[in-house]
């Protein structure tokens, strides 16, 4: 594979002249000033592709990935470039193939219960488009605002409602793809399990390696007929941890439960009010859904469930309005963050629920004995942390502190049980603490599933395998090596 | 071709070095009138590591099972030396029920699962055919589902991780233990539904959820199959708790005992309120219908489970088609002289027997469902139909022959079940 990064002038004018007998020369950016804005997802790291694409057919980017296999160089897919695991960065150079175009809802079938979508379309626009038919597609990340659809089944995002509906592959019937290599294929189809094997569920969450999708059948579901939303208001983070499993020990599983500590109410409350009491050690964002009697009877053993575990208050939401501010709070936590430091480096990591407790003071302590903030807003229901660390990139040495901060984070969930990502993603981030959860052979065997579709490897490059694909070993080598200049972060 | 020549003495002294134990008579596991050359049933997972080892040495195929009740699911066979009974790996290896989390060997049955799980009131919410008795690593390899697939979460959704043993005997693992993890490939996911033929399933994770409080079943008499249609339509739309949605045509109604008029089949859980808000709602819309009547218990769901495994020489389809098609496929499936035929309409999937069908009429059947934008796969069918018609219509074949090179490059493990050498 060529590193394209050194790639001669003379090569790319050839490149760019076969790019351009299918695909429209407008749709190529090539300009340094273009391709510096593709150079950084939100993760970390920096790097900058030799050529972006902005197609708006599959035959386009079958194209594309055509010419790209000629001239063996990387291609690798991105959609809104909200991932936090540096998935969609160009280590290795090539062609950037960027879906924000493609951004079609095609179709919404309300009878059958299904949508095709373009993948660039983005989250929240589907949830609007859905709304008339009284419908939803289940997956909501806290970025639905602004990440793809696309993107989404590139990470097999979560969100908040994950914890009653399963992450983004529950929902995702079948799927139009280009393979490496060019052929276009379809993936699962318009009804659940299609014959064959479950190729889809596989290419869920494979972070581009394995092709690009470039449509996608979402299954719906119907709006429930009754939601309500409660803030139940802790003293400390204990309480409020032990309380996210004493609701599940009482039979109900709440459609979402997310936890906010003080340092992040602090900082959301005076910029979206809320309604969070900023002098609270932590709070529960619960909800409850489903015929408006069971909600009742849910809501109450919510309800008493937090007293018992000492709640100061359960706050109702009586309005919609009010509902919506609640929820508008935890969807911020993460930009007011941003405007409080002049940089924070967001984790992800899921631990057993029951240990929410344990690890979420071992990971203050571990952030307080490095210096740093650092603030927790995340999906407690389904133990899944996002510790948010504070800090100044300009200061000398914070970025690696901050980084290994992020490691000794990981070993804890690791330790716990857990798991190095629920969501976000491996990405080029965390390819070398994938040996702290799998094996040798663990690994090897999912090399055999990259290798089936992209026997070259030249699909997103460097990316969730710690090893192979002429990659430095690890995340912080390739820093060290490749990016000097600290990134913008959220 | 299997090295006949080598096999007295190799798995001679092979099964010497095995402990007598899980050395079991060949004859017990034919699979379509085939008996292996030997047959094993492992107590450890490091013994079926040491038996796949040999096997991928030898070049001898294996082929994994459990409760028996699927091995007539795919094409015939092209090679079978070693059965692999996994019913001896069953041990629990890990249950939290605070977490809604639980691993278990794969030959373990969904039954002993769920004696286990119901302690905590909990359960996996699975109804495969034709029960219980399916083994976890069945469960999964096959991917069946039943009337709560749609409804509730299935084991697809729920599955959480697994631990593989791999052609040539390594083990390898994927997903984790807790209910949120996307760290690599879903190497679980590829091998739910892979039929065994890309590894051993040995242990599997779950997300679990909690047993409803109640549960009700209703049975909802209809004139015709158009109206059980618009019925089942009704209240798939409606927000009552459905777990299982069925459509029964005559021949099945008349099967399990009831009229012979097509039904449908409804069951609702949850806690006391939401069933009698239920049982309200349904008779409502049931005024614009027929009559309605609550079933004592829930044993019917395990009678129309059961079906499909009733007779051994019966073919099995389960087509998959939208919503919308469901009741033209289930009137298709009469004129083509099915014996019985029911649908669950939010999964889309219509499960069809017939009792003796010639090949150029599962074709014009195929075609037909195919043309209504869908699907139709043999799930069971004596050998000499499976040996002249594809079980599974138009699937990708390029990637899964990648796949299957790449996992099992010396194809030892079900070969032929997928395709011609896959
Ligand atoms: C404020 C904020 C809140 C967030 N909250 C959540 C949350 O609650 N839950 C959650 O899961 N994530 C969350 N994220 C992370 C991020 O939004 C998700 O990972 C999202 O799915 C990324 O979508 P994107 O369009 O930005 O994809 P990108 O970042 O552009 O790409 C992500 C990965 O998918 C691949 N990819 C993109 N498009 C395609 C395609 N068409 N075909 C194949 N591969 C493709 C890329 O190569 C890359 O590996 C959050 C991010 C931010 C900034």
């Amino acid at each position: 594979m060529i590193d394209c990064n050194s790639m001669e002038n003379n090569q790319l004018t050839a490149l760019i002249f076969d790019l351009t007998k299918k695909i429209k020369r407008s749709k190529i950016l090539d300009a340094p000033e273009d391709l510096l804005v593709y150079e950084y997802d939100t993760s970390i790291d920096r790097a900058l592709p030799d050529i972006v694409i902005l197609p708006t057919t599959v035959e386009e980017v079958s194209h594309a990935v055509t010419v790209a296999a000629q001239y063996d160089i990387p291609v690798i897919p991105r959609g809104s470039g909200t991932g936090f695991a540096g998935g969609a960065l160009p280590v290795k150079g090539g062609i950037l193939i960027v879906l924000t175009a493609m951004n079609k809802i095609r179709e919404i079938d309300a009878e059958n219960r299904l949508a095709i979508v373009e993948p660039g379309v983005i989250n929240l626009h589907l949830h609007e488009a859905l709304e008339p038919y009284n419908l939803i597609y289940a997956p909501d990340p806290s970025s639905q605002r602004i990440c793809t659809i696309g993107g989404n089944v590139g990470t097999n995002s979560g969100g908040p409602h994950t914890l009653a509906y399963g992450s983004t592959v529950n929902h995702i019937l079948g799927m139009e793809v280009v393979l490496p290599g060019g052929r276009i294929v379809w993936l699962g189809g318009r009804q659940l399990d299609t014959p064959g094997m479950d190729l889809r569920g596989v290419f869920v969450g494979s972070e581009g390696t394995l092709g690009i999708v470039t449509a996608i059948c979402v299954s719906l579901i119907p709006v429930n007929e009754t939601v309500r939303t409660m803030l139940a208001i802790f003293d400390s983070i204990d309480a409020a941890s032990s309380a996210v499993s004493a609701v599940i020990r009482s039979g109900v599983i709440p459609m979402a439960m997310e936890m906010m500590d003080q340092e992040t109410i602090k900082v959301v409350e005076p910029r979206v009010r809320a309604g969070y009491p900023i002098d609270a050690g932590a709070v529960l964002l619960i909800e409850v859904e489903g015929l408006s009697e069971v909600v009742e009877h849910n809501s109450a053993v919510v309800v008493k469930a937090c007293n018992e575990l000492g709640a100061r208050e359960v706050r109702i939401a009586e309005s919609s309005l009010e509902r919506e501010s609640l929820w508008e709070g935890r969807k911020s936590a993460i930009g007011a963050l941003g405007q409080t430091a002049p940089a924070i480096y967001l984790l992800d990591g899921v631990v057993p629920r029951t240990k929410l407790p344990e690890i979420l003071n071992k990971v203050l302590l571990a952030s307080h004995k490095a210096g740093f903030k650092c603030a927790n807003m995340f999906h407690a229901g389904d133990g899944n942390l996002h510790p948010t660390v504070l800090f100044d990139p300009l200061e000398s040495g914070a970025t690696d502190r901050v980084l290994e901060l992020g490691g000794e984070i990981m070993k804890l969930c690791v330790d716990a049980g857990g798991s190095i990502t629920g969501e976000h993603g491996i990405g080029l981030e965390k390819r070398s603490y994938m040996e702290w959860v799998f094996t040798e052979s663990d690994l090897a065997a999912m090399e055999k599933i990259r290798f089936s579709f992209d026997p070259v490897g030249n699909f997103n490059p460097c990316k969730i395998l710690p090893t192979g694909h002429g990659c430095a070993q690890g995340h912080m080598q390739i820093t060290d090596q490749q990016f000097s200049i600290p990134g913008v972060y959220v | 071709m299997s090295n006949i020549q080598a096999f007295p003495e190799s798995i001679g002294n092979f099964i010497k070095s095995l402990p007598p134990e899980i050395c079991r008579e060949p004859e017990m596991y034919v699979i379509d009138g085939k008996v292996p050359l030997s047959a094993f049933r492992p107590l450890h997972i490091d013994q079926i590591s040491q038996i796949i080892q040999f096997a991928n040495q030898y070049n001898f195929a294996v082929s994994p099972q459990g409760s028996r009740t699927a091995l007539t699911f795919g094409r015939k066979l092209e090679r079978y030396d070693i059965a692999l009974d996994t019913s001896g790996i069953s041990k629990l290896v890990e249950y939290t029920p605070e977490d809604l989390t639980v691993t278990i060997e794969s030959g373990a049955t969904l039954h002993d699962l769920q004696a286990i799980l119901s302690e905590h009131r909990q359960y996996l919410p699975a109804d495969p055919n034709p029960s219980d008795v399916v083994t976890i690593g069945g469960l999964l390899a096959t991917a069946r589902s039943g009337a709560w697939r749609g409804n509730v979460p299935s084991t697809r959704d729920l599955i959480l991780g697994m631990t593989v043993v791999m052609a040539d005997g390594s083990i390898a693992t994927s997903g984790g233990r807790v209910v949120k993890n996307v760290s690599g490939f879903d190497m679980h996911r590829l091998h739910t539904g892979a039929l065994g033929s890309l590894g051993i399933i040995s242990s599997a994770s779950f997300k679990v959820l909690p047993i409803p409080e109640r549960n009700v079943s209703l049975i909802l008499h209809c004139s015709d199959i158009k109206e059980a249609g618009d019925l089942a339509f009704i209240l798939r739309n409606s927000v009552l708790p459905i777990r299982g949605l069925t459509i029964l045509d005559s021949k099945t109604s008349f099967k399990l005992g009831f009229s012979y008029a097509p039904k449908v089949l409804v069951e609702y859980v949850g806690i006391e309120v939401s069933i009698h808000r239920s049982i309200q709602d349904t008779e409502e819309i049931m005024r614009r219908f027929g009559e309605i009547n609550q079933l004592e218990d829930s044993q019917i769901w395990a009678e129309i489970r059961s079906l499909a495994n009733e007779k051994k020489e019966q073919i099995v389809l389960r087509c998959g088609v939208q919503a919308n098609n469901i009741v033209e496929v289930i009137k298709l499936a009469e004129l083509t002289s099915a014996i019985c035929t029911w649908a669950n309409l939010t999964s889309g999937s219509v499960r069809v027997i017939f009792e003796d069908i010639n090949v150029v009429s599962l074709s014009k059947f195929r075609s037909q469902v195919e043309g209504l934008g869908g699907f139709m796969q043999v799930e069971t069918a004596p050998g000499n139909i499976r040996e002249v018609f594809d079980p599974f219509g138009d699937i990708e074949t390029d990637l899964v022959r990648s796949l299957k090179y790449r996992f099992d490059p010396s194809g030892i493990l079900n070969p032929g079940r997928w395709m011609v050498g896959v």
